[in-house]
């Protein structure tokens, strides 16, 4: 693959060519420092962009343009990361030599019509649409219950630090009313001025055609600069993990553990944290499967999650409330292990091919493989043959060394009462 | 036995199969410009099938509820102690598996050591190693994950419905079973179920991504020449007399849940309809997208109206006689919304600018679909446990579908025997 960047004033570009693929993937992402009162209204700009825009006013004449342009994906999403907020906006299009010559222009059209050109009455976004957006973000801020795990761990993390960005939700109900589809059409003037973008596109493309193609698409000409780094640094560390226990609903009790990293270099955050996680709970059989699961059937699913920007390692489980006590103990073990080296060389080498495997497998599809450039520039990681390689560097020593840098911060649990 | 080419028309992939002597077959789609192998072993045997003649034995038998899916678990323990999962790990592999109400498939993923890999999940899928203890321990696990499904309002609203949908038939079923039905699993009847539907005759292997087909083909071939097989055996499965009725026209349940969520499914009976099944699914697809999707009229109108406030997930069922088409969607409005869904079908005409652009739709789906061998593997694996055939063209019936038979079919069905399952609120809000 030939990767040529382009550092520009308004946008950054990264152009990706190789002919593995039968598609041609755009990304775009605009990003900011997270700031907690505007999440919600930001959550509005990616759904709202997406419904319809100046030329094709309503969401069913928009789906319809896209049918007749062989059916690109379009999607967006809104992340909050570390300490930024992204919102990131994808196009996938056949590659038109498969399907009509010139179709891929025209997506390209399309994809700058929903993006930039909007459907604006009165100062704001059209107000049908707007309301559209409202009830559904309304609905999903109601209904994050409707998933225990997802609840759990989202409570787990308000109690580990409620004023750092690693707790922020991906919106909150109270906020909703203060935003009205004026307020919202100017925080996306906002975002067009103000947020940091890059342009990735993906596939067999000729460089100097797309580079011209995307500066036609893109109407922004504001310089600016990245100024606040995206790790999460975490203020304190508790010596005694908090405890909490909540009452909900639920067949199926959630157990969420959450642990402080502190200190971690730099080879630390990019190469041995992923090894420790794969060892500990990674995705395939790991030391956390084998006690809690195979060993004493506690669980059906029992894993670790590390979120490297927000200096975090998550522990997820779903238990009988009754084995609550055994659980974290076996848990505590593993962990202590970890710190001790009390694992097999060939742990470490089962974690360092997952983690590469891992990586091969992003290479093969065109919406992980940009995804991971975005990854790239936003994680400030090396490339992936760079990455495949320096994932065996990764020695037991170092593992043990992070596994003291690890500190169980929050033990939480969702359980259904007494009467469950 | 000579091996099958045929050349995937729009991509220029091409799709090799293969049948072996003791009747397993192979579907081979080769893309070596990618790193990762993808390969799955399916039995054709999942949740509904739980009453049969046994192999070797000559009366129909019940089976508990689940035991597709308890199978599935338990082939993961191997006599010699080595878990499938470690093996796969050490090998630079992923494992899974997955139970469906209609199969069960086994896969792995790998850039390197294939021959090593594949022959692994050939020797582990066919070795089964049931006893006592290892039986019970296992009640364990799949205790707390159905606890974990009960907890899901969409899985609950999707074995709901089907619950409401079918009075005999075995989709009423959930697929991993009740914790009752699954602690009455014994180590016999797993085997039972084993000697019955895991034979190679019922089963298929389907290999996509980066690999020699040659090779791959040797492999298996060597593998299985060493192995001893039962002579093929039929399998009899029971035939269920399902009435066309729905069994519950209408039922709310409780739950832990903010914003309702419905389900709305359609019974409609398809022995008289004389097409064939893929035909016809294609057919289907196109009227319930422009009915339900993103450009129907519905949606924009639910939408507005704030009736709406999730996308439409529609699903399908069959069995020999029934198919039963599922609408779901997140609402605060539910009866209003099951009304328009009513109102909709009553009127299911489709515009020809709108079908032939659905059209389109399905032929620029299976180009993306080839872009990604994962999916082309499971692709694969769900046309040939639906339709028992694989449509590497598909084109060819694309291209000769029209708007008269689309039309007739359409008369043919009858959308009027139904059945609405809403999932609520503990707080009783009113529908």
């Amino acid at each position: 693959m030939e990767y040529r960047y382009h550092e520009g004033k308004a946008y950054n570009l990264h152009l990706l060519k190789t002919k593995k693929f039968k598609t041609i993937t755009v990304l775009i992402t605009f990003k900011r420092k997270v700031k907690k009162e505007e999440i919600t209204i930001r959550s509005f700009i990616h759904s709202i962009l997406l419904l319809s825009s100046k030329n094709f006013p309503s969401s069913r004449l928009l789906s319809t343009e896209a049918e007749k342009l062989y059916a690109p994906s379009i999607e967006a999403t809104e992340n909050i990361v570390g300490n930024y907020a992204v919102t990131s906006f994808y196009m996938a299009m056949i590659n038109d030599k498969y399907t009509e010559p010139g179709t891929n222009n025209k997506c390209m059209n399309f994809f700058k019509e929903l993006l930039f050109n909007p459907n604006i009455e009165n100062g704001g976004f059209n107000k049908n649409n707007f309301n559209i957006i409202k009830n559904e973000i309304t609905a999903k801020l109601k209904s994050i219950k409707d998933s225990p795990r997802y609840y759990s761990e989202v409570r787990m993390l308000e109690h580990l630090d409620p004023t750092s960005p690693v707790s922020y939700r991906r919106g909150y109900l109270e906020d909703l009313d203060k935003i009205d589809e004026v307020k919202a059409y100017e925080y996306y003037r906002g975002m067009l001025h103000s947020d940091m973008v890059d342009v990735f596109v993906l596939g067999d493309i000729d460089f100097d055609a797309v580079r011209k193609t995307v500066d036609d698409m893109i109407p922004i000409n504001t310089i600016k600069k990245q100024k606040e780094g995206i790790y999460v640094k975490h203020k304190t560390i508790r010596k005694r993990a908090k405890v909490v226990k909540e009452e909900e609903n639920v067949k199926q009790a959630k157990l969420v553990i959450g642990c402080k990293l502190n200190n971690l270099s730099d080879f630390e955050i990019k190469y041995v944290l992923p090894v420790y996680n794969g060892i500990l709970g990674g995705p395939s059989y790991s030391r956390l499967f084998k006690s809690v699961r195979e060993q004493n059937s506690l669980a059906y699913y029992i894993y670790s999650n590390y979120r490297r920007v927000n200096n975090l390692l998550t522990i997820s489980s779903g238990i009988n409330k009754e084995s609550f006590d055994k659980t974290v103990k076996l848990i505590k073990t593993e962990i202590n292990n970890m710190a001790k080296g009390n694992f097999d060389e060939s742990d470490l080498k089962r974690a360092q091919q997952d983690i590469v495997n891992i990586i091969k497998n992003i290479e093969d599809k065109p919406y992980r493989l940009i995804n991971n450039y975005s990854w790239q520039v936003l994680y400030d990681l090396d490339d992936i043959e760079t990455r495949k390689k320096r994932v065996f560097d990764v020695t037991v020593d170092d593992v043990k060394k992070i596994g003291k840098k690890v500190h169980i911060d929050t033990i939480y649990l969702l359980h259904g009462g007494d009467d469950n | 036995m000579t091996i099958k080419k045929v050349i995937i028309k729009k991509t220029n992939d091409i799709l090799y199969t293969e049948v072996l002597d003791n009747g397993l077959h192979i579907f081979m789609i080769p893309q070596n410009d990618i790193n990762t192998t993808y390969v799955s072993f399916t039995t054709r045997y999942g949740g509904m099938h739980n009453e049969f003649i046994p192999f070797g034995e000559k009366k129909m038998r019940k089976v508990p509820e689940g035991i597709a899916h308890f199978l599935e678990h338990k082939m993961f323990e191997q006599e010699d102690g080595v878990d499938p999962m470690l093996f796969y790990s050490q090998n630079g592999a992923d494992v899974n598996a997955y139970t469906s109400l209609y199969a069960t498939s086994y896969h792995f993923s790998c850039s390197d050591y294939l021959k090593e890999n594949l022959e692994y999940l050939l020797n582990f899928v066919q070795a089964p190693y049931f006893t006592d203890e290892n039986v019970e321990k296992e009640k364990g696990i799949i205790e707390e994950e159905i606890k974990m499904y009960n907890d899901n309002p969409y899985s609950l609203l999707g074995e709901g419905i089907r619950a409401n949908g079918f009075k005999n038939h075995p989709l009423k079923h959930p697929i991993a079973g009740t914790i009752d039905d699954i602690r009455s699993i014994t180590k016999e009847n797993l085997y039972t179920c084993y000697h019955t539907f895991y034979h190679p005759s019922n089963m298929f292997v389907v290999v996509s991504g980066k690999f020699d087909v040659k090779e791959v083909l040797n492999i298996i071939k060597e593998n299985q020449s060493s192995k001893e097989f039962e002579k093929n055996n039929t399998i009899t499965l029971k035939r269920f007399k399902e009435p066309d009725q729905v069994v519950n026209s209408y039922e709310e349940k409780q739950m832990n849940v903010e914003v309702f969520k419905i389900s709305y499914g359609i019974k409609m009976p398809i022995k008289n309809i004389k097409m064939e099944p893929k035909r016809r699914a294609i057919y289907l697809a196109i009227m319930f997208e422009s009915l339900f999707g993103s450009t129907s009229k519905f949606k924009e109108e639910m939408k507005e109206k704030g009736y709406l406030i999730s996308s439409v997930s529609l699903g399908t069922y069959y069995t020999d006689d029934h198919l039963f088409v599922t609408i779901s969607a997140d609402t605060e409005y539910a009866s209003e919304l099951l009304a328009a869904i009513k109102e909709t079908l009553n009127n299911s005409e489709v515009s020809e600018e709108e079908f032939n652009r659905k059209v389109k739709v399905v032929a620029s789906d299976e180009i993306y679909t080839y872009e990604d061998a994962e999916y082309v593997n499971r692709h694969i694996v769900d046309n040939l446990v639906i339709y028992n055939k694989y449509y590497p063209n598909m084109d060819d019936i694309l291209n000769n579908l029209n708007m008269d038979e689309f039309n007739k079919l359409r008369k043919q069905l009858d959308f009027n025997n139904t059945t609405s399952l809403v999932i609520k609120p503990f707080v009783n809000k009113g529908v």
